[in-house]
């Protein structure tokens, strides 16, 4: 086999010669194809694929199962170490809890009044209540694998009558927005991810800006106008606006406000009305 | 053998980085253990396996992920190229390599997934928050690492798995 040289003559390669090169290409051969094999596989994700592929599919029904089972166990337990266990002061919390249930009690039949007070007016005005017939309670069982991802697995999927863009809360406010649905779970993006905006009103002065994820378990609040009068503790609700959180669910409360000398905006840190380090149990709010 | 060692070790390592008994959403100190393995295998085995295998347990990482598919498989490829082009001539029994390439490993992992983001025009978490994320995983990487490098070589003897040939004969 013959190839020409830098000085023009032809020199002779043998197939041992051949072989050497062959061995020293072809570790960057074989990086370079995964290289772009990653490549192809981001684009389709983010060009063309907005459903669950599957490769997904699969890793989530063989991990999911086996996470959903260790998070079972770990609970049952947790149950029974508080439960049987830990009984160390019982009998001190037991006596402090009786005082506290007969004050409550009291406290209990001023709401119960309340409660009915404004079911009467809600009707009164004609204002829809914020109830939710058809959600559906759902157990976290798994986290994203990214650090920088906050997402996290729930127990009902497509099977339970999920799909996307549906709005998941607790009892306490908003967690996020179902984004990936398998036949028996779903992900779910928390409001604190990064990718996460809900159109929000603060409720005292009605003036509306897009809560954004902003990492780390907070929000910020954005594009609200820097004459409108902002005090930490105010409470920011969804507006209802974009149809996927429905009207006046509660997303958390103004942590901080930043005033800017120059700039148009306030820049505002909001702290989320749900723990959402504590997420156990969910409500996916009309599947 | 080692396909049923790799495969385990990876299932483990999934179960463990996604389990809500051991992290929490948003804490930022989350360990990223496909990686650890991924330098093993780099480190320990090396040749153009080295970045398939890391490739593979990428693409599973990115299966759980909601990031883009294949960010983590990118990652995770050029990560093993670079530990294993880069450890060559270097006594990978030696503590102080293994924590260094360990290191250089978040460090890179990192870098490629923000810079992939950005290309693609992602939204990315804001520099700082980088940056603190990055200084915990690898505080805690460093930490693990040797461990789970040690656990990982004694399975392998363990269970008579041989290096093929021009593969570095790695025991502690």
């Amino acid at each position: 086999m013959a190839s020409a040289s830098c000085d023009g003559r032809y020199v002779t390669v043998g197939p041992e010669m051949m072989k050497a090169r062959t061995e020293r290409w072809k570790p960057i051969a074989v990086f370079l194809c995964l290289i772009l094999l990653a490549l192809s596989l981001t684009t389709l994700k983010t060009r063309v694929v907005p459903h669950i592929s599957l490769v997904e599919s699969l890793a989530l029904s063989v991990v999911l199962p086996v996470q959903h089972l260790m998070v079972r166990v770990a609970r049952q337990v947790r149950g029974v170490w508080y439960g049987y266990l830990n009984l160390v002061q019982v009998r001190q919390e037991n006596v402090r809890l009786q005082q506290q249930v007969e004050a409550l009690q009291g406290q209990l039949a001023h709401y119960h009044e309340a409660y009915f007070q404004q079911q009467r007016l809600r009707e009164l005005l004609g204002f829809r209540a914020l109830e939710f017939p058809r959600a559906l309670v759902a157990e976290v069982v798994g986290l994203d694998s990214s650090a920088w991802a906050e997402v996290v697995t729930i127990n009902k999927g497509s099977r339970a009558g999920l799909r996307k863009d549906v709005p998941v809360a607790t009892h306490h406010g908003l967690v996020g927005r179902t984004i990936e649905i398998a036949p028996n779970y779903a992900s779910v993006l928390l409001i604190t991810d990064r990718r996460s905006a809900v159109d929000a009103l603060i409720q005292r002065n009605r003036a509306r800006g897009i809560v954004v994820g902003k990492s780390r378990r907070l929000c910020e609040l954005r594009y609200v106008d820097l004459h409108v009068d902002i005090q930490v503790g105010d409470t920011i609700v969804a507006s209802g606006l974009g149809e996927v959180y429905p009207k006046g669910l509660l997303i958390g409360t103004v942590a901080a406000v930043h005033r800017q000398p120059q700039g148009l905006f306030h820049e505002i840190e909001v702290q989320p009305a749900v723990d959402l380090a504590k997420l156990e149990e969910v409500l996916v709010l009309g599947p | 053998m080692f396909g049923v060692l790799y495969a385990g070790a990876v299932l483990l390592a999934l179960l463990l980085e996604t389990s809500p008994l051991l992290f929490t959403v948003g804490s930022g100190a989350r360990l990223d253990l496909i990686l650890l393995i991924v330098v093993y295998i780099s480190l320990f085995w090396g040749g153009e396996r080295a970045f398939v295998l890391g490739f593979v347990a990428g693409l599973c990482q990115d299966a759980l992920s909601s990031e883009v598919l294949g960010l983590q498989a990118l990652s995770k490829s050029v990560v093993a190229f670079m530990v294993q082009a880069l450890c060559r001539n270097v006594q990978v029994q030696s503590l102080i390599a293994q924590v260094l390439f360990t290191g250089m490993a978040v460090m890179v992992d990192t870098a490629v997934r923000y810079l992939v983001l950005l290309v693609f025009q992602l939204q990315t978490l804001a520099v700082g928050m980088v940056l603190s994320t990055v200084s915990r995983q690898m505080l805690g990487s460093l930490l693990l690492a040797p461990v789970l490098y040690r656990a990982l070589q004694t399975l392998v003897q363990k269970g008579h798995i041989r290096q093929e040939k021009g593969q570095r004969h790695g025991t502690l």
